[in-house]
């Protein structure tokens, strides 16, 4: 009883939070003298209208779910990854590469193997990090931020290269996906864009959870995190462990490179996922750091995004106002994690003295 | 003339006689001194304690801010000023977030990075004309092309860099202030034993944060560019971050963290001038490698301020 | 509450009720302090000294009473009031910043100018340290500073400011004796100058040697003041427990002068015999050093621990011990020397290795290296065994089997608990200290490694962990007992190792070794010719 207290009590701080963040982006429409009432309505038209829009959001919230699975997964393990953003395009770019190189396989073969390509393309990015902090010292913060913009480099560079995946002439991309290496949709005949990408994200994430709180090497993920000194006292190598940390983070990353790519765009472009990085990682921060609630926050997030689009078409009003509405978001989450961390501290004390 | 930096054999088309080395250094110069504003607030800020993520939203806001200054009229110095005032009133934002209600310090840098995206790009779509403000922006001292070689013609707001490093330099490490600020980083509890307020002094080190922010800020969109663009700063913000770890949170390295840098992203403009017959997005990356690489060389045996990102709490 | 002589006291708390969620630390406590007398604080752990003087000093606001400063009621809302109403404390954990030096650490929150002199303050500083004989070197960083150095860097800067009540936070947990003499001495200078000094501790010999008056904490209540010289140390242990303490080692530790009986001596004689019997030493050490990062840590270590003794290394804290036990966890590498356990070379073994052969390690800080203190006490119990069954299976942990066997432990070891599921940072320091040894001592013990395993319990959890460390090795345990206390070393070991820069200065049989020649070694003293 006093467990289920205290869920509604956090679960009502994080309403509060989403509300405030909506409140600030009406305000901001508000002072640009646009309708607040019609923009909202075009957001959530945006994003629950249509089959379409549900699709839309569905799609968005797997590509953030796997990208916050990766970075709650190096949080557990005391790693602060902002890297989702590199992690995500190399893991999408070497997705493709894999299901191009392999698109005359039976069917589902190419979209398996893209997968793997995607994983451990975007799990090397990550280890790179894992590697350095390891053996170098080299804060996760700094290398991961750095090796975004290596990332979206590369991922340039390899398009651009007629020896790698550039195709034809025209413009700097890949060549096309086939049916063989694309994730399946799962309502074909319909407007529906959803693909087999919103199950994967799910089923990673219930995984995730399994593997931190019921497993072995969860268990060991976590205790590095916590206290690597009394972790290293029962034979975890701190070393090893953060560079096999890393390594899945980024893979979730590049999961979710491949979820857009293999899933949707169907060939790689420049910057073809840029800012999905970044918002996955708001998912996290404002799911606190448990992957189960990151499911809704992804939900949330990728709301906001597909409605987004229809803003400046239906209203006029910048879809910029999105960064602004997640942005407040995450403020109100950090900003009541005092108060959520008082009511947990208070049952504590109580249950204490009352021992 | 001489190309001593890049192995040969990369360079099938290398034209020594392209290379300017004062052009270069020019370019470095500019860059670098860019970020070196912007840095050397995060080194306050850190020295103080606070891991600022957010910085690249205050350099992007106070950017904004001078252009928006600047286009209705209050001239430079007046630009200058609101970009130091907007940075300011940022990371009291960012102070009141982390200070009073010990908001994750990483968590608030990150809201407030979309939070200002969103804002100067909306300010920005909404008022083109800030896109270029020009004859406004900031004045060569020494004119153009004059008889000074190119590395010495910059904008008065490059020169500016001198002073305020030095003046840093003399505030941390030679004043009461400087000696507070550090030990609310090292030592917060000892600070507060001492007397000192651990929020106060922390409070004050980010407001000076984003009173230089704010100078780089300004230095971007009326000295560097004509104006002010959607995310103009692009990731500047977090090469600062990069840049005052590079510097061991001292502020005359950090400056030079941040030409180290300049330095190679100005190669990497130059390159394809130059004749280097490299893929132009692996030239792009090579400033951060660059980074990457030094942080992992030099970076062993350097300590951050032992309270970096705690919030400070007395036990109860 | 005032004392009968008249004067007024320079600082007074009255009735004070300080109340933390679950527990009053502080229920009606008055406490004065005159000028030139030194008033000792006495109470175990958790009595609730800290809390009162933490009140005086402003860090913490009580919910109900008055401070008074010369008669004159005050409130200090925070550190720095405190400071300017004269009043200043030696914090038993070092409140220093130690990338600084002394001067600027004397001289933090009370500069004399804007910008800093370094010149004109560093002689300020020099000549207040050699007015107290403190000799220390201005210029020097804190952070190559030793412990007793640190604490006189913590004594400068109070009298820096010319404080008239100078609060002393248990200051002798960390000196060796000879440096516990002199601050006796720089005590007596402090109140010849008619400042007021509290001194805050839970040693009834201390006590006894320089109060004047003592008040006596129990569970928050003050269970009496009275004259030093009109008590003993009998009577002032048991206003402190509220009982006579059981064990003689524990009355050892809270400073009562005791000897061992003849049973005593007849049983420690046969377990020195043990090394005559030819068995295998559970623990070797030969020739052991350790150098890190350019710094010699360890050199020239030998001892030998036979099953069933206990042998206590004696030491300040910080000269070796902390490296000594990684070393024995199997944590680091030794770079000299052989580390051998049941004559097996183990010197390049990782933790498990260790831990398979039976070697159980109780670290001296309980917080960074004995527990995880966001995991639940289930998980702090079983964090050693939980990859093996019937905890997990192929990488799966069991609920029930993991629920079981740590609601037995926590039965077992009566760690107070509302259960297996509560994170162990709500614990008390004995309750956590239970758990760490619950799991420590419940799986097969050949070799205890005990570091300051008492250290911060209040009497009851002292004794109970006590028993646990004297059970282990009645079964037949070689124990290993790592302690800057004293007394503690010197009532339960059977032999005495005394460490000081990372050597073993001397290995001395239990019957060849006088408190006073212990503490002069503790203190690096090898020769015996001091006045």
């Amino acid at each position: 009883m006093r467990l289920s207290a205290n869920a509604v009590r956090s679960a009502a701080i994080s309403l509060g939070g989403i509300a405030f963040g909506f409140v600030i982006g009406g305000l901001v429409v508000a002072i640009q003298g646009k309708p607040v009432g019609a923009s909202l309505s075009a957001l959530i038209e945006g994003s629950f209208g249509s089959e379409f829009a549900v699709g839309n959001t569905l799609t968005k919230a797997a590509v953030l779910l796997l990208v916050a699975c990766g970075y709650i997964f190096a949080t557990k393990g005391g790693l602060v990854s902002i890297g989702a953003e590199g992690q995500l395009h190399v893991g999408g770019l070497c997705g493709a590469a894999a299901a191009l190189a392999t698109t005359d396989l039976p069917s589902p073969l190419p979209a398996i193997i893209g997968l793997l390509g995607g994983f451990v393309g975007g799990g090397i990015w990550g280890a790179i990090a894992g590697w350095l902090r390891a053996k170098r010292g080299v804060n996760v913060v700094i290398s991961t931020l750095l090796l975004n913009y290596i990332g979206l480099r590369l991922v340039e560079f390899a398009i651009d290269s007629k020896s790698l995946l550039r195709d034809g002439d025209a413009e700097p991309q890949s060549a096309r996906i086939a049916q063989s290496g694309r994730l399946w949709r799962l309502l074909p005949g319909t407007t529906s864009t959803v693909h087999l990408g919103v199950i994967l994200a799910v089923l990673f994430a219930v995984a995730i959870w399994f593997v931190l709180n019921r497993t072995v090497p969860g268990f060991r993920v976590r205790m590095l995190g916590l206290n690597p000194a009394m972790a290293s006292r029962v034979g975890v190598s701190v070393q090893s462990m953060s560079v096999r940390v890393m390594f899945v983070s980024g893979g979730l990353g590049g999961l979710a490179g491949c979820s857009l790519i293999l899933g949707e765009q169907f060939r790689v472009t420049p910057g073809y996922g840029v800012g999905f990085g970044f918002a996955g990682i708001a998912v996290a921060l404002i799911a606190r750091a448990n992957v189960l609630s990151a499911i809704p926050a992804s939900m949330l997030f990728g709301a906001i995004l597909a409605g987004g689009n229809l803003l400046e078409a239906k209203v006029q009003v910048s879809n910029a106002l999105v960064s602004v509405i997640q942005g407040s978001i995450i403020l109100a989450a950090a900003g009541t994690a005092l108060l959520l961390a008082r009511t947990t501290r208070v049952v504590a004390d109580l249950e204490e003295a009352a021992a | 003339m001489n190309a001593f930096m890049i192995h040969p054999f990369v360079l099938a088309a290398f034209d020594a006689s392209a290379v300017n080395l004062s052009k270069l250094g020019g370019q470095a110069l500019r860059l670098g001194v860019l970020i070196a504003f912007v840095a050397l607030g995060e080194t306050v800020s850190q020295r103080a304690g606070v891991i600022n993520i957010g910085i690249e939203g205050v350099f992007l806001s106070s950017a904004c801010a001078a252009a928006v200054a600047a286009y209705l009229g209050w001239g430079v110095w007046g630009g200058f000023a609101a970009a130091m005032v907007c940075g300011m009133a940022v990371m009291a934002l960012i102070a009141l977030l982390v200070l009073v209600l010990k908001a994750d310090q990483i968590v608030t840098g990150f809201g407030v990075n979309l939070v200002t995206l969103g804002i100067t790009t909306i300010v920005v779509k909404s008022v083109p004309e800030l896109n270029s403000v020009d004859g406004l922006t900031i004045k060569r001292p020494f004119g153009r092309g004059g008889w000074l070689p190119d590395l010495f013609t910059q904008k008065v707001s490059v020169f500016l860099i001198v002073p305020v490093a030095a003046v840093l330099w003399f505030v941390l490490m030679r004043t009461t202030w400087g000696l507070r600020v550090k030990s609310v980083g090292e030592a917060p509890a000892a600070a507060d034993a001492a007397g000192l307020s651990v929020n106060r002094v922390r409070f004050q080190a980010m407001l000076l944060c984003g009173l230089l922010a704010g100078m780089g800020g300004a230095a971007l969109s009326l000295g560097q560019a004509p104006g002010f663009t959607e995310n103009m700063v692009s990731g500047r913000g977090f090469i600062a971050l990069v840049a005052v770890i590079f510097g061991r949170w001292k502020p005359v390295q950090v400056v030079l963290g941040c030409l180290f840098f300049g330095l190679f992203e100005a190669l990497s403009l130059q390159a394809s001038a130059w004749g280097v017959d490299l893929p132009s997005q692996l030239v792009n990356a090579v400033p951060y490698v660059a980074c990457l690489l030094a942080l992992s060389i030099f970076l062993k045996g350097s300590t951050p301020p032992a309270a970096m990102a705690k919030p400070f709490e007395r036990k109860r | 509450m005032t004392s009968s002589s008249g004067v007024v006291p320079l600082a007074e708390l009255r009735n004070i009720v300080k109340v933390f969620p679950g527990v009053r630390a502080n229920d009606g406590v008055s406490f004065s302090i005159l000028p030139g007398e030194v008033h000792g604080l006495l109470g175990e752990n958790g009595a609730g000294k800290s809390t009162l003087m933490s009140v005086l000093y402003g860090l913490y606001q009580p919910n109900e009473g008055e401070i008074l400063r010369n008669g004159v009621p005050i409130v200090i809302p925070n550190p720095r009031a405190a400071l300017r109403a004269g009043m200043a404390i030696v914090q038993q954990h070092f409140a220093l910043v130690p990338t600084m030096t002394v001067t600027e650490n004397v001289i933090l929150g009370n500069e004399p100018s804007r910008i800093i002199k370094r010149r004109v303050l560093g002689t300020q500083v020099a000549e207040l340290s050699q007015r107290y004989r403190l000799d220390l070197d201005p210029t020097a960083l804190v952070s190559t500073l030793s412990i007793g150095q640190r604490q006189r860097v913590e004594i400068l800067k109070c009298l820096y400011r010319d404080p008239q009540v100078v609060i002393f936070d248990e200051p002798s947990t960390v000196l060796t004796p000879p440096e516990i003499e002199d601050l006796s001495g720089i005590i007596r200078a402090l109140t010849s100058e008619g400042r007021g000094v509290v001194l805050i501790t839970h040693k009834l010999d201390e006590l006894m040697a320089v109060t004047d008056r003592v008040t006596v904490l129990r569970h928050g209540k003050s269970s009496g003041t009275v004259l030093t010289t009109e008590v003993d140390g009998q009577t002032l242990a048991r206003m402190m427990v509220g009982r006579d303490v059981k064990l003689r080692s524990t009355a050892a530790l809270v400073g009562l002068d005791t000897a061992p009986t003849l049973e005593e001596t007849d049983a420690i004689q046969r377990r020195q015999a043990l090394h005559s019997t030819g068995a295998v030493p559970a623990l070797t050490l030969y020739n052991v050093g350790l150098t890190a990062d350019g710094v010699e840590r360890l050199k020239n270590l030998n001892l030998q621990v036979m099953p069933g003794e206990i042998v206590g290394v004696a030491g300040v804290e910080g000269n070796g011990q902390r490296e000594l036990v990684d070393l024995l966890s199997g944590t680091s590498i030794a770079t000299l020397g052989q580390v051998l356990i049941s004559g097996e070379d183990f010197t390049r073994r990782g933790p498990i290795a260790f831990a398979t052969a039976g070697v159980r390690v109780v670290t001296e800080d309980r917080h960074t290296t004995g527990c995880v203190l966001d995991m639940t006490v289930g998980e702090n119990l079983l964090l050693d065994r939980i990859g093996t069954a019937p905890y997990s299976r192929r990488g799966v942990i069991s609920q029930t089997a993991t629920e079981t066997a740590a609601r037995k432990l926590i039965a077992d070891y009566r760690v107070k608990t509302p259960g297996p599921y509560v994170q162990i940072r709500t614990l008390s320091g004995g309750n956590q200290q239970r758990a760490i040894l619950a799991r420590e001592l419940s799986r097969h013990v050949h070799l205890l490694v005990a570091a300051q395993p008492t250290r911060g319990l209040d009497v009851g959890a002292i004794e109970e962990v006590t028993e646990r460390v004297l059970a282990a090795r009645d079964a037949g345990a070689a124990v290993l007992l790592i302690s800057s206390d004293l007394a503690e070393v010197m009532a339960l070991s059977d032999r005495i190792a005394v460490m000081y820069r990372g050597e073993f200065l001397a290995v001395l049989d239990r019957f060849g070794a006088s408190t006073e020649r212990v503490g002069e070694l503790m203190a690096g003293l090898v020769n015996t010719e001091r006045s």
